[in-house]
């Protein structure tokens, strides 16, 4: 009986110790379920206001101080989606007719369309008159982004 | 008691080193598989070598947004129609199908400032058909407050002028408001369709911008350009069988003064469908027969014309109000030749609603009111002449094509007329 008893000390200390081996779980928060409007850090577009995002993805609004803007489209359909809905308030036809319009009477090109939230990243990251828009758990640490708007991503 | 104590801990530490130590030497086994094939400096070359084949296709799919890009795109914008019509007590009398202006648009972006663009349009006269370069303009923009162009474009009044070119799929209904309408009819071969009475087009130097006001914005178009002149076609007889405004695409002016035009548009909420506009067009006018008129129609080599618009509109996701109101003052003096009238208005209001996604109901009222003395009027052989007009719009393929479907009560010069008109229209 006594044997038993320090027998199962012993392997609860052993336990205890195996556990404190195991490597540490992630230290870093879980990123939040937001979509992000992201420009350069310290770019042409770190000061642009929030109420502008519209009227640049919709044409009507260019340059920034004397730069010519690059909005950017992400090509994952499930992100652009929710952009047309939350940011600009339009179906994607609506968007479509506007941008038809647009070329039409002022000879407008429609943003560009990137494949991915990568892509997107990484010519916001090296064009400082770039704008985009992503998921905010894609950005990888350390990228020198700024966040000039977020939403919440979730489809209501 | 305690040696057995001692025993138990020395057996748990040894079995916590023991699990401790699996993991990595799983990771040590596998490594010592990769080194027997690749060193690590092969392994590392590889990767390097990845990496900037990747960059390589990254920079390739990105050089389309660099500045030294040029950027091209073509549309394409129709209509095919047909049209049941007659005088109203006789209806119908005839009916036909008839094509509409077909429209090849381009346009040419060379990095962030400077433009092109070309809209050139198919049209049948009869059984002939013709290409009329319709708009050609290049255009530099330096900001959002200032483009600065030169070409031919639309002149600077109006909403609808400014707004609805030459492909019918833009605008809610099948035609421009019938005093609106292009200088030549639009080509379609249409009885209904008799050119308009305003300058449509302007060859010459434009600058266009927007001022942001807060939340309000107040937009701005300038034209300096070429007068034009009225066409007459005359018969053997001397009578006047049709006339046009004129105007000469590759440029040309008979007068030495030039043709203004400018529209200011102010938006109280800048995102908002509120746009109230003011325009004035100043021009001088000639009138150029083919032959000898001998039925009255007045030959003119000089009328100054003072041409004030003023529209409201309101266009949502939803709604479409368009309202604008003309007056021709043909009595400013300024050279003219011939004596005028201040007293021609014109205008019209549309209304519709988007019931569903892809179903826009719509009316419209058209008016032109003109002293018939007036000897503008007269040139163009224009009278009063008024028309209501019901429909309904079906997008069957949404922003690309769509059905329309109206009628049309029309009142030219105390003459009544009807007439029923559909239109498939496409943009591609």
């Amino acid at each position: 009986m006594k044997n038993f008893k320090g027998w199962k000390t012993g392997l609860l200390l052993a336990a205890w110790m195996l556990v404190a081996a195991l490597p540490a779980a992630s230290s870093k928060a879980p990123k939040s379920g937001k979509l992000v409007v992201i420009v350069k850090s310290g770019g042409a577009l770190s000061g642009i206001d929030s109420k502008d995002i519209p009227a640049i993805y919709l044409g009507d609004k260019q340059f920034e101080n004397g730069d010519k803007i690059e909005p950017l489209v992400n090509g994952d359909e499930t992100l652009s989606a929710l952009f047309l809905k939350k940011v600009l308030e339009k179906t994607k036809a609506q968007y479509k007719k506007i941008w038809s319009g647009k070329a039409f009477i002022d000879g407008l090109s429609a943003p560009s369309v990137l494949p991915d939230s990568g892509d997107i990243i990484r010519e916001v990251e090296k064009n400082g008159d770039a704008i985009g828009f992503v998921a905010e758990k894609d950005i990888p640490d350390g990228k020198d982004l700024k966040v000039v708007y977020s939403v919440d991503a979730s489809e209501k | 008691m305690g040696e057995k104590l001692f025993g138990m801990i020395r057996w748990g530490l040894i079995l916590c080193l023991g699990l401790s130590v699996l993991p990595v030497q799983a990771d040590t086994n596998e490594g010592a598989s990769d080194n027997s094939s690749k060193s690590l400096a092969e392994r590392v070359k590889d990767l390097e070598d990845q990496l900037a084949s990747y960059q390589s296709t990254t920079d390739q799919k990105f050089k389309q947004i660099h500045e030294d890009q040029l950027r091209l795109h073509f549309n394409l914008y129709g209509d095919a129609e047909y049209r049941v019509s007659g005088p109203s007590a006789s209806f119908p009398q005839q009916n036909a199908f008839y094509i509409g202006q077909t429209d090849l648009h381009i346009m040419a972006q060379y990095g962030p400032h400077l433009g092109a663009m070309v809209e050139n349009v198919v049209e049948f006269d009869g059984q002939n058909p013709s290409i009329d370069l319709e708009r050609v303009i290049a255009y530099y923009t330096f900001s959002d407050e200032l483009r600065v162009a030169a070409g031919r474009d639309h002149t600077a009044f109006g909403y609808w002028n400014r707004t609805f070119h030459h492909g019918d799929q833009f605008q809610t209904t099948i035609d421009r408001p019938f005093f609106l309408a292009f200088e030549d009819g639009g080509g379609s071969d249409q009885a209904y369709k008799h050119g308009g009475v305003v300058p449509n087009h302007i060859v010459g130097l434009f600058a266009y911008g927007k001022f942001g006001l807060g939340s309000s914005s107040l937009g701005y178009e300038l034209n300096v350009g070429n007068n034009g002149n009225i066409g007459l076609n005359v018969d053997n007889n001397g009578n006047v069988t049709d006339a046009a405004i004129n105007f000469n695409p590759s440029g040309g002016d008979n007068f030495n003064s030039k043709r203004f035009a400018g529209r200011l548009v102010f938006k109280p909420e800048a995102n908002g469908g509120l746009a109230i506009g003011v325009a004035s067009v100043l021009s001088h006018y000639s009138v150029v027969p083919s032959g000898p008129v001998s039925d009255g129609t007045p030959v003119f080599n000089d009328l100054a014309q003072l041409l004030l618009e003023g529209e409201v509109i309101y266009t949502d996701d939803n709604f479409e109000f368009l309202s604008e109101f003309y007056n021709f003052n043909n009595d400013i003096g300024l050279g003219s030749s011939v004596n005028g009238s201040a007293n021609n208005t014109a205008y019209y209001v549309q209304l519709a609603y988007q019931a569903t996604p892809d179903l826009k109901p719509y009316v419209r009222v058209e008016n032109l009111n003109v002293d018939s003395s007036d000897p503008f009027f007269l040139a163009t052989l224009s009278s009063n002449q008024t028309v209501y007009l019901a429909g309904v719009r079906y997008d069957f393929v949404p922003a690309s094509s769509s059905l329309k479907l109206e009628l049309h009560l029309i009142n030219a010069n105390g003459a009544n007329a009807t007439e029923l008109a559909t239109a498939w229209g496409w943009g591609f």
